[in-house]
């Protein structure tokens, strides 16, 4: 028995307008972070028991962590590096004493960044974590010794929208000179 | 640490479904949660065969009382709880401590797999291997329960005290007791030949 | 006592990712200086891998349909409309009955407790106000020690999984400060 004329159309514009939904979602989803930049910022702190007190070209966010933690009279800025680029790139970071850090950012949703991040001593990776930080956001990496204390290294990220911006960038990395401080 | 959530929508209407009497969503369970079932039961009760019937009853036990589960606890914890306390009625009912002897043990240690093609380390292995079964036995089943769930089910301690009734720092305890006897007895065997 | 005694109780904890923060850092920082103690904790470590190979596999073939096999057959649609309607039979008898019943006592209650609720009615009205002004009083009292431990604990980061080949790897988050630190010692 068929269904009357109107009721099929009807029906038939509800499965459209419902798979339309579906399908918009879908892509809004899987979209790529088009129109958005990265900035990686690794800080490496040595902490030592030399009461020399908190190097002040910190910012005050690492300052407030570092502040108590392992309970040191030390915090001295060795080394500053910062990366910005578009996704996609993954990122080598050298660091004081030898160690090698490699971050990956993968994608953003809106207040959350997702990286993966390897730590390499000499060739082998020691280390590997997926973790997802919040945009401005740090990450400290504990554990190394160094010079007379231990290495402190702060994973920071921050990303923002290119202005006007219709399509992914397509810069390369832009790395801040001067990134070894003694 | 957080663990990502992807899986817990999926396993709430698994449960949902096994509550209005679906078998096939309960067989979807029984299959994601068979192993570390049987390795709770394992660590009261130290005997495969044992632990898979005591493990069979517990999710059997299971469906019958899905309907008092509360949605908003954690299914895994409420399973294992199950698990665990008819490990320790069968324990306290069988009257064994566990310990194997004679053919039990023999038996038991056939089933260590060789992994590799060098015969002679894998009788050190084996012996090794064997030595360190004797000295598990020796711990109390307390102290056995706890570090068996932790190291080889991987559970946290607050899931472990969920389970045994205990709190939190009686399991550190009991852990830091077993894992210095059989730190000991390592120590006694030599190093290692496996690379860590 | 030395530190390393006071340190050695922790060990397991530390291990195992589940002392407070505090203690977290005290371990990680003794460790940093102590190899007598970090030596303990990768022979700890060693027990774990021991452990983990020595419980083998269990057998598994055929373990979910013996336990399908052991639940409680399904009973016949016929069979389970059957109890549900002599279900609801009963239900609806005791169910008329004490809907009867619970009007009749509402009645009952209105024609002989009115009067004295509206007299009860006038009277809490008065009181409210004053238990009112008493409990904001309270409040404004409560000292900041109290309203820190009250909010809940959050990081800016959420870890989704960490390998390492090292042994002792720790995790931890800084309630303070919202820090989330990643131990990585030295290989030895």
């Amino acid at each position: 028995m068929s269904r009357p004329a109107p009721k099929r159309a009807l029906m038939l514009v509800g499965a459209t307008t419902l798979v339309a939904i579906a399908l918009a979602r879908a892509s809004a989803i899987a979209q790529p972070v088009g129109g958005r930049l990265i900035t990686v910022r690794i800080d490496s702190v040595l902490a030592a028991d030399t009461k020399e007190g908190t190097d002040q070209r910190l910012p005050d966010p690492i300052k407030h962590q570092l502040a108590g933690l392992f309970g040191y009279s030390t915090y001295r800025l060795v080394s500053h590096q910062e990366i910005t680029t578009n996704w996609g790139h993954e990122l080598d970071f050298m660091l004081p004493g030898g160690r090698v850090l490699r971050v990956a950012p993968q994608s953003f949703d809106g207040h959350m960044v997702a990286m993966v991040v390897l730590l390499f001593d000499g060739d082998r990776p020691v280390m590997s974590t997926d973790f997802k930080l919040e945009n401005g956001g740090d990450l400290l990496l504990g554990g190394h010794r160094y010079a007379n204390g231990m290495l402190i290294v702060t994973i920071g990220v921050q990303t923002q929208a290119i202005p006007n911006a219709s399509e992914p960038a397509s810069a390369p990395p832009v790395r801040v000179p001067g990134s070894s401080l003694h | 640490m957080k663990l990502a959530t992807s899986g817990e929508l999926d396993e709430s209407g698994l449960i949902e479904r096994a509550r209005k009497g679906d078998r096939e969503a309960f067989g979807t369970l029984v299959e994601r949660y068979q192993r570390r079932v049987v390795g709770v039961a394992f660590s009261v009760v130290h005997n495969q065969e044992d632990a898979l019937e005591i493990a069979q009853e517990a999710f059997v036990k299971a469906f019958a009382n899905l309907k008092q589960f509360e949605s908003r606890a954690s299914f895994s914890t409420w399973l294992h709880r199950i698990t665990a306390n008819l490990s320790i009625d069968f324990r306290r009912r069988e009257g064994r401590h566990s310990v194997l002897r004679g053919e039990d043990a023999e038996r038991e240690m056939e089933k260590i797999p060789s992994g590799r093609g060098d015969s002679f380390k894998d009788a050190e292995r084996g012996e090794i291997n064997q030595r360190l079964r004797k000295a598990l036995d020796e711990l109390t089943p307390e102290h056995r329960t706890v570090i068996l769930l932790r190291e080889v089910e991987g559970l946290s301690y607050d899931e472990i005290s969920a389970i045994v009734d205990c709190p939190r720092g009686t399991i550190m305890s009991r852990l830091h007791y077993a894992r210095t006897r059989l730190r000991s007895l390592l120590k006694d065997l030599g190093p290692s030949n496996d690379a860590m | 006592m030395t530190q390393c005694e006071q340190i050695e109780p922790l060990l397991t904890g530390f291990v195992d990712g589940e002392l407070v923060p505090p203690q977290m850092q005290a371990v990680a920082r003794h460790l940093a200086a102590c190899p007598k103690c970090e030596s303990v904790l990768i022979e700890f470590s060693a027990v774990g891998e021991r452990l983990r190979e020595v419980a083998g596999e269990f057998q598994l073939e055929g373990f979910t349909q013996s336990v399908m096999a052991k639940l409680p057959r399904p009973t016949p649609i016929r069979d389970r409309l059957r109890s549900f309607l002599d279900l609801f039979n009963e239900r609806l008898i005791a169910g008329t009955a004490l809907v009867a019943a619970t009007l009749a006592i509402g009645a009952w209650t209105m024609i002989l407790v009115t009067p004295m609720a509206r007299v009860l009615m006038a009277r809490a009205r008065a009181d409210k106000s004053a238990v009112v002004a008493s409990a904001k009083a309270e409040v404004h009292g409560i000292d900041n020690a109290t309203r820190v431990a009250a909010v809940t604990h959050r990081s800016q980061a959420v870890i989704s999984r960490l390998e390492s080949q090292l042994p002792n790897v720790a995790v931890w988050s800084e309630p303070d400060t919202e820090a989330t630190v990643i131990w990585v010692p030295d290989r030895r």
